[in-house]
């Protein structure tokens, strides 16, 4: 059964964690659109706000700022009813680690649980979900009686499980080997392949290779975009640009930098001044 | 899809009650602590309304049982001032007996006996004496036949044997009826056709109109045992005052609590005046409705306690629930956020959220109400009356859906914050502060408390002043929380500067972990209430074995007919010669100011081995029986005549005076004996004495007067010698003040005795002076007693007063000792010997016939046992036993000690719970604790130093726990106690103990200690089961 992709849309997106005493910015004017039916992969080092996203677009959280768009649902101004209404039939959620799946719940219930919030009518078969993910013939299995790998794909599983256009998945590849990797990456494909929208938050390149489109989240803005292999910086709504990582250490932040176009090409040249030209006299 | 459907049949599905079944399962002790307490919620629920219920029920049976069965009858009677008897007696029976019959309610009551009597005044015997005439049907059934038949027609009565013998009379002869209620009528003669005696008079049979009252009333009034007629007609010889009516017995085993009120309605019912148009007015004696009372406030009483103690318990279920259903909620946070981030409605998540409790609590409130009603039946069958078990009452089932409706409230306000909080934080396990601080929960309580007992303490019995305790125990569980911190604090640094790793380890945690808080609590509340409960049940059971000795004075004691007290001690020196079982009690009871005040005569020098006192041990009773019964001459007997030589200086009157003796013979009243004019000068007087062939005591030597001389007089007389027709009486003349004037000799008559031990000399001069007696004396004067209360004299402490003796002249006592109580003469009574006391009365009148006379004999259990039928042997019959086993038995029953009972099951209902909570609370911690120990160990912490820090633990939060809760158990009891009824029919105040013994208190601490004990050990095994190496490498969780 194909499903329509739902598509995301972030502008000038901002995410502030209030704690006790003082604020973190967690996403800073974040633009990004994903495509229905696209598969994009978030990357970027740990405390990028990559995860905040994420659970941005799962209507876990509330945007500070900015608007956030998930299909038809404008989830900055989204009530608790209109949230809930999302994720019972239009987004699934697979969140890292084993907090997923109800323990005492056979793989085939699990699915079956997540579907209650799914008008009868609109329930995608659950073996049909298990099918998907190379996991039906393990339905009366529990969790506890299956391997990490077939955990992280009953996850998947359950996730699609409301049968939505979008699938949220945050690090489902962590801590499992290459193989059970390869087959939960093979399932979040086999989800996108029924239509979905798949958005994975990932550190391993190689599984964010897999997908069409990384996103790369520095610093809590988009600092640049992959596709089809090749990485492009991406200018913010503001004109910034966020330098590789590698970079970086040649030109460490302050570092004065001369931008020129070449005329014929079109190409930008950076080169950094000398310390000479820019010391005060 | 085939899959699909035979998995959801074999595998229950995902419904939302399979995924709530599945959960339980998933979870079996979270879910048999849950069902546990959702059992014990509704069982002390259940409790109240049963209990309170069967407690009733065991007083009416009680109640009912230990009375005397004649007061429970009901005799009805037609009480219309005819101006003839009955036309037709048969039918105005039956016309009597419809009148029940029509009443449904009073189904209870069986085997009417119809009578017709009326009272009358019988002449033509030695005495002129009133008796009843009297038909009842089927009497012949019940009388044995001393002489002639049991026919009686019309001008003839059956008459008792004894009456009988009293009045000289014999079949054949004549005595003549005289209706009591028509001065005017004439006596008419009736012929004795026969002599009966009774099978039994206490016979039910016989009813409640005293046929048997054979003797001499407090008026003075002689009375003759009923004369029986055989046919009804035989009573229409008396014009008027016949009565119609019938006597029914109570099946007491028919009488079921709920009929109680029809019965009471029925009876009133029953009641018609004289001028009803049905013509017929019944009148109603009964007892019943005054047992119905006492059973009412009985009820009333423990209806009264038993709420504050099973509300403070039910409040502690549902508390302990709330924690165990919090800590559920807790550890299911994550599952919750599941169901809310696969966009579950809010009631879809409320129902998988609070489904497996609920569903826990819904299957153990049934299984509750069976386990309170078990209780209750098993209760019954332990302490309370026979036959009373448990009944399934509306109350029951209205109970049990308060603590359901009490146990939903507790699992919504645990699950509210769970399911609200968002998922994030649900996912997470973020923990979130309190909204409310936990200070104001404790003020309040604290609060409360000083409130409840601030109205304790100012006298009031209720509102909330019975919850006192428990208010009590709540503040003590507060204060032990705060205390742990501190105390373990304070303790940390004192560790850390000794360098006790063991140590620093133990307080850190008890000061920084809630959960200790929590349980110490919990603990606290529960060992308050187990103090309470053991403290106030055993000052309970003590008073109650006060209060049974106060009552029944010996193991056992027997009423018994006997003639007279002389008679009495015969028996009982028959029974027991060596005096090691029985003892001889004479009680009379006189009126003195607005109160009764009762004169216990005993054999004194029986009763260190029989009496069984408050505050005295054989010891002191011999002390005792030593100062009330000082050595005295015996009686002196003089057989067949008496001689007196006497030598008279004066003897001047109107009309010769009259050397007189005082002479008792046995059996009879004293009389005076003539023995000729005094004449001046030495001489011997001499005078037989009839009836006194086999010995009559001699009281006294005296002058008489003439009769009908009523001027002045003057006497002196030396009488030397006394003898009799053996010859000489020793020493009755040689004993130094052995002579004193007689207790009859009025207090303003100068009548002067001496007894110099040579002689006895007499004097007096007057004109209002009487018969004068010289009284031999045999007891000592004043008559030594023990008093209990004030002293019954213008002056309450008088050490020596007046009071009327049980002859009924006032007798002069001397007060050798003072008790708060007398046993079975209560706190205004006297106990004196009944030796002396028979024989001052003998100097005045014959006690035997005396109908407010009570003779009884005291006995040990081992003598006691079979007594009735040896007294028999000796010709006493005893009519009413009091054992004071079976006393303390229902006194057990009563309600304070129902209610009490109560307040020591919910103590230790109260410790199991805390002891629960306080174990799950454990286990649950278990494992991070484990994760803890196993971290230090490889920090380099040996196993020995953990294990030291579990012990230092255990002692703070349980030790902290059984101090404050015994203590507090302690206070609470001296602060209610005193408030509560501790022995029905005893108020608090002098005669009610409020002592503590040390046993107890250290029973219920040795029950904490033990149950915390086991507590102790189950966490130090959970904790190193999850203390291994092992753990860092799996993780926390």
């Amino acid at each position: 059964m194909r499903v329509t992709g739902v598509p995301v849309t972030c502008r000038g997106l901002v995410f502030i964690y209030r704690l006790d005493g003082y604020d973190v910015v967690a996403l800073s004017r974040v633009d990004l659109d994903i495509a229905a039916g696209e598969a994009v992969a978030l990357v970027g080092p740990s405390g990028s706000g990559k995860s905040t996203l994420l659970s941005l677009m799962a209507g876990l959280l509330r945007p500070s700022a900015g608007s956030l768009r998930v299909g038809d649902h404008d989830l900055s101004r989204a009530g608790d009813a209109e949230l809930q209404r999302m994720r019972a039939t239009e987004l699934g959620v697979v969140l890292q680690g084993d907090r997923n799946l109800i323990p005492y719940l056979s793989a085939l219930d699990n699915v079956r649980f997540a579907q209650r919030g799914v008008p009868r009518a609109r329930r995608v078969p659950a073996m049909d979900l298990l099918e998907t993910v190379g996991m039906s013939g393990a339905a009366a299995r529990t969790p506890g009686e299956l391997t990490p790998g077939g955990r992280q794909r009953l996850s998947v599983a359950v996730g699609a499980a409301v049968g939505g256009g979008l699938l949220l998945a945050d690090e489902p590849t962590s801590q499992l080997d290459a193989e059970a990797r390869e087959s939960v990456v093979a399932a979040l494909s086999a989800v996108r392949d029924r239509g979905s929208t798949v958005v994975v938050v990932t550190h391993d390149p190689g599984v964010a290779a897999r997908f069409g489109r990384s996103v790369t989240i520095r610093d809590g803005r988009v600092g640049a975009e992959g596709r089809r292999g090749e990485d492009f910086l991406v200018v913010g709504t503001d004109g910034a640009v966020h330098l590789p990582a590698e970079l970086l250490t040649d030109m460490p932040p302050g570092t004065l930098l001369r931008v020129r176009r070449d005329s014929g090409s079109g190409e930008l040249r950076l080169s950094p001044a000398e310390t000479a030209e820019v010391r005060p006299t | 899809m085939i899959l699909d459907s035979g998995y959801r049949w074999h595998g229950g599905g995902t419904t939302l009650f399979g995924v709530i079944l599945r959960g339980i399962r998933f979870r079996p002790a979270r879910s048999l602590v849950v069902f546990l307490l959702a059992v014990a919620t509704t069982a002390a629920a259940v409790l109240t309304p049963a209990y309170t219920d069967a407690a009733g029920r065991s007083l009416l049976v009680d109640e009912l049982t230990s009375q005397d069965g004649r007061a429970l009858q009901l005799q009805v009677v037609d009480v219309r001032d005819l101006d003839a008897g009955p036309d037709d007696p048969a039918a105005s029976i039956e016309a009597v007996a419809a009148k029940v019959a029509g009443a449904p309610a009073l189904d209870v009551y069986t085997d009417p006996v119809g009578f017709l009597r009326s009272g009358g005044l019988v002449t033509g015997g030695r005495y002129d004496a009133r008796a009843l005439l009297a038909y009842r049907e089927n009497a012949c059934a019940h009388l044995s036949m001393i002489d002639g038949d049991c026919v009686a027609g019309p001008g003839e009565v059956l008459i008792s044997e004894r009456s009988a013998g009293e009045q000289q009379v014999g079949v054949g002869d004549t005595v003549a009826l005289s209706g009591l209620q028509a001065a005017e009528s004439e006596p008419v003669p009736h012929t004795v056709a026969g002599v009966y005696r009774p099978h039994d008079p206490e016979d039910p049979y016989w009813g409640r109109s005293g046929y048997f009252g054979h003797g001499t009333d407090s008026g003075g009034d002689r009375h003759l045992d009923a004369l029986l007629v055989t046919d009804p007609a035989a009573l229409l010889a008396l014009p008027r005052g016949v009565r119609v009516g019938a006597d029914y017995r109570l099946d007491v085993a028919a009488l079921r609590s709920a009929d109680v009120t029809a019965v009471r309605e029925a009876l009133e019912g029953l009641e018609t005046p004289p001028d009803d148009p049905a013509g017929i007015a019944l009148a109603v004696d009964t007892n019943l409705p005054g047992v119905f009372d006492v059973v009412a406030d009985g009820r009333a009483a423990v209806a009264r306690t038993v709420p504050p103690v099973a509300v403070p318990l039910l409040v502690l279920c549902w508390l302990v629930l709330y924690l165990v259903t919090t800590r559920l909620m807790h550890e299911r946070g994550a599952e919750i956020g599941l169901a809310k981030l696969r966009g579950l409605r809010r009631r879809s998540v409320v129902a998988f959220a609070m489904g497996e409790a609920l569903l826990l609590i819904a299957a153990g409130s049934p299984v509750g109400m069976g386990l309170g009603l078990l209780v209750v039946e098993v209760t019954g069958r332990l302490v309370l009356a026979e036959g009373v078990g448990v009944a399934v009452t509306p109350g029951a089932w209205w109970f049990a859906g308060v603590a359901l409706a009490g146990s939903g409230v507790a699992l919504t306000a645990a699950a509210y914050r769970t399911v609200r909080r968002p998922v994030l934080r649900l996912l997470r396990r973020v923990s979130v502060r309190r909204r409310v601080p936990a200070g104001i929960w404790e003020a309040v309580v604290v609060a409360l408390a000083v409130a409840a007992t601030a109205q304790l303490l100012t006298g009031e019995t209720g509102g909330m002043s019975m919850l006192a305790p428990a208010l009590l125990a709540t503040v003590a569980g507060v204060v032990a929380a705060r205390l742990l911190g501190g105390v373990s604090r304070l303790r940390h640094r004192v560790a850390a500067r000794r360098g006790s790793v063991a140590a620093m380890l133990a307080t850190w945690q008890l000061a920084r972990r809630g959960e200790f808080r929590r349980m110490v609590a919990l603990l606290t509340v529960a060992i308050t209430l187990l103090t309470f409960g053991f403290a106030a049940w055993d000052m309970s059971a003590h008073n109650r074995r006060l209060a049974a000795s106060d009552q029944v004075g010996a193991d056992l004691v027997y009423q018994v007919d006997v003639a007279d007290p002389d008679r009495l001690m015969e028996v009982v020196s028959t029974l027991d010669p060596d005096g090691g079982g029985l003892m001889g009690v004479m009680r009379t009871t006189e009126r003195y100011g607005s109160r009764n005040f009762t004169v216990i005569a005993a054999q004194t020098d029986r009763m260190a081995e029989v009496m069984r006192w408050r505050g005295h041990d054989a010891t002191t009773l011999a002390e005792l029986s030593g100062r009330l019964h000082p050595a005295a001459p015996d009686p002196v007997s003089v057989r067949g005549s008496i001689e007196v030589t006497a030598s008279v200086t004066v003897a001047e009157a109107e009309r010769p005076l009259q050397l007189t003796a005082r002479i008792l013979e046995p059996g009879r009243s004293p009389r005076n004996v003539l023995m000729g004019d005094l004449r001046t000068g030495r001489h011997d007087y001499r005078v037989s004495l009839s009836g006194c062939d086999d010995g009559c005591r001699l009281v006294g030597i005296g002058v008489a007067r003439y009769p009908g001389d009523f001027e002045d007089v003057s006497f002196a007389v030396a009488v030397e010698r006394v003898a009799d027709a053996d010859g000489e009486a020793e020493g009755l003349l040689t004993t130094v003040d052995g002579w004193r004037s007689s207790g009859l000799t009025p207090r303003n008559v100068p009548f002067e005795v001496a007894a110099d031990g040579v002689g006895l000399t007499m004097s007096a001069t007057g004109v209002d002076v009487p018969d004068l007696i010289a009284e031999y004396v045999t007891a000592p004067s004043p008559l030594p007693a023990v008093l209990a209360g004030d002293a019954p004299d213008d002056d309450p402490s008088a050490a020596r007063f007046w009071f009327p003796a049980p002859h009924g002249a006032p007798q002069h006592y001397a007060t050798v000792a003072t008790a708060s109580v007398i046993p079975r003469g209560g706190d205004r009574a006297l106990l004196v010997d009944l030796e002396y006391t028979d024989r001052i009365a003998d100097a005045f009148t014959s006690l035997g016939g005396q109908t407010d006379i009570g003779y009884e004999v005291w006995a040990t259990a081992e003598a006691g046992a079979g007594l009735p039928a040896r007294l028999a042997a000796e010709g006493v019959t005893v009519t009413r036993t009091l054992d004071r086993a079976d006393l303390l038995d229902r006194m057990s029953r009563q309600p304070s000690a129902l209610a009490l009972r109560l307040y020591l099951l919910a103590g230790g209902a109260a410790l199991a719970l805390a002891v629960g909570a306080v174990a799950l609370t454990a286990a649950a911690g278990s494992r991070p604790r484990g994760y803890d120990d196993a971290a230090l160990r490889v920090a380099g912490v040996p196993p020995g130093t953990l294990r030291r820090a579990a012990r230092i633990e255990h002692v703070h939060w349980a030790g902290l726990s059984i101090v404050m809760g015994t203590a507090t158990g302690l206070a609470a009891t001296w602060l209610v106690v005193p408030s509560i009824r501790l022995v029905d029919g005893v108020a608090s105040g002098a005669l009610v103990e409020y002592h503590v013994r040390a046993w107890w208190v250290a029973a219920a601490v040795a029950v904490a200690a033990a149950a915390l004990t086991g507590t102790a050990a189950a966490v130090d095994r959970w904790r190193a089961r999850h203390g291994t190496v092992q753990r860092l490498r799996e993780g926390e969780r």
